[in-house]
């Protein structure tokens, strides 16, 4: 078997000066999302939870948790 | 949640239970409206949610993680309502606009209808990790613990979800790579992610 062209690949001399090292990719977010535009999408995420959870309860949960309740004080009592 | 009824069931769990499930409500709600897009079908599955986790409370083990109990529930029945019905999980753009009646609040440019209808045409599976991780702050862990999948799995559908969510909210909804397409009324596929 013949050796591959690229053999020699790990025997290549690596930066070891400094100058070279701080000149290394920095690691990058593996979404591609700028910061700033992915701390504008969660923060529009939890105003989106916050007004839903903010809207008033429908007549039928209110209803719901009223007999719920009635239920759970029943068994308290 | 436990395998069968707890025998230590008593007065005192009965009322801790109600309160924490009087509690979680505006959570479950939010959760739903980011399930189903839709008020009513949304706040049907808050409801739906609440009856079942009454009626299944002697099951559930006290001192247990009662949130992701509750979103547990709620996604196993929104997605047993979807198998059964053969609805699609994705909403109409319609629907989506009308998703929230509270005032529109401003961030940063985005407003909150945006933001919700963009959402929707994101696959269930983005929406729920987005909802949970993004909106609510769960814990990717506890995501994964209601999601029934491994927590890189989580991880790599937020990270998929933020960036097609960014591109929608941009308009580029060429590039955002989840947009489904409705095809005659007929029911939407489910993206599958990469378990």
């Amino acid at each position: 078997v013949s050796e591959p062209a690229n053999a020699s690949f790990e025997q290549e001399e690596r930066p070891t000066r400094p100058e070279d090292r701080l000149e290394a990719p920095r690691p990058v977010a593996n979404d591609g999302i700028p910061p700033v535009r992915r701390s504008v999408v969660s923060s529009a995420l939890r105003q989106l939870h916050d007004s839903v959870a903010k809207e008033p309860l429908p007549e039928e949960m209110l209803r719901l948790l009223k007999d719920i309740e009635d239920r759970a004080g029943g068994g308290a009592r | 949640m436990t395998d069968g009824p707890n025998e230590e069931w008593g007065p005192e769990q009965e009322a801790a239970f109600h309160a924490q499930l009087v509690a979680i409500i505006p959570s479950l709600r939010s959760f739903a409206r980011g399930l189903c897009g839709g008020r009513d079908m949304a706040e049907d599955l808050a409801q739906d949610t609440v009856m079942r986790a009454w009626s299944a409370r002697k099951r559930f083990l006290v001192g247990s993680n009662f949130r992701a109990w509750m979103f547990t529930i709620m996604r196993n029945q929104f997605y047993t309502s979807i198998r059964k019905s053969g609805r699609s999980v994705v909403c109409d753009p319609e629907m989506a606009e009308r998703v929230l009646v509270s005032e529109a609040t401003q961030q940063a440019g985005l407003h909150v209808q945006d933001v919700a209808a963009a959402l929707q045409k994101l696959p269930a599976e983005q929406r729920e990790v987005l909802m949970l991780v993004g909106a609510q702050g769960v814990a990717y862990e506890e995501a994964a613990n209601i999601i029934g999948c491994a927590v890189g799995t989580v991880k790599s559908r937020v990270a998929r979800g933020r960036a097609a969510l960014s591109k929608l909210l941009e308009g580029d909804e060429q590039d955002a790579g989840a947009v489904q397409v409705q095809q005659g009324g007929r029911p939407e596929r489910l993206r599958v992610a990469n378990c």
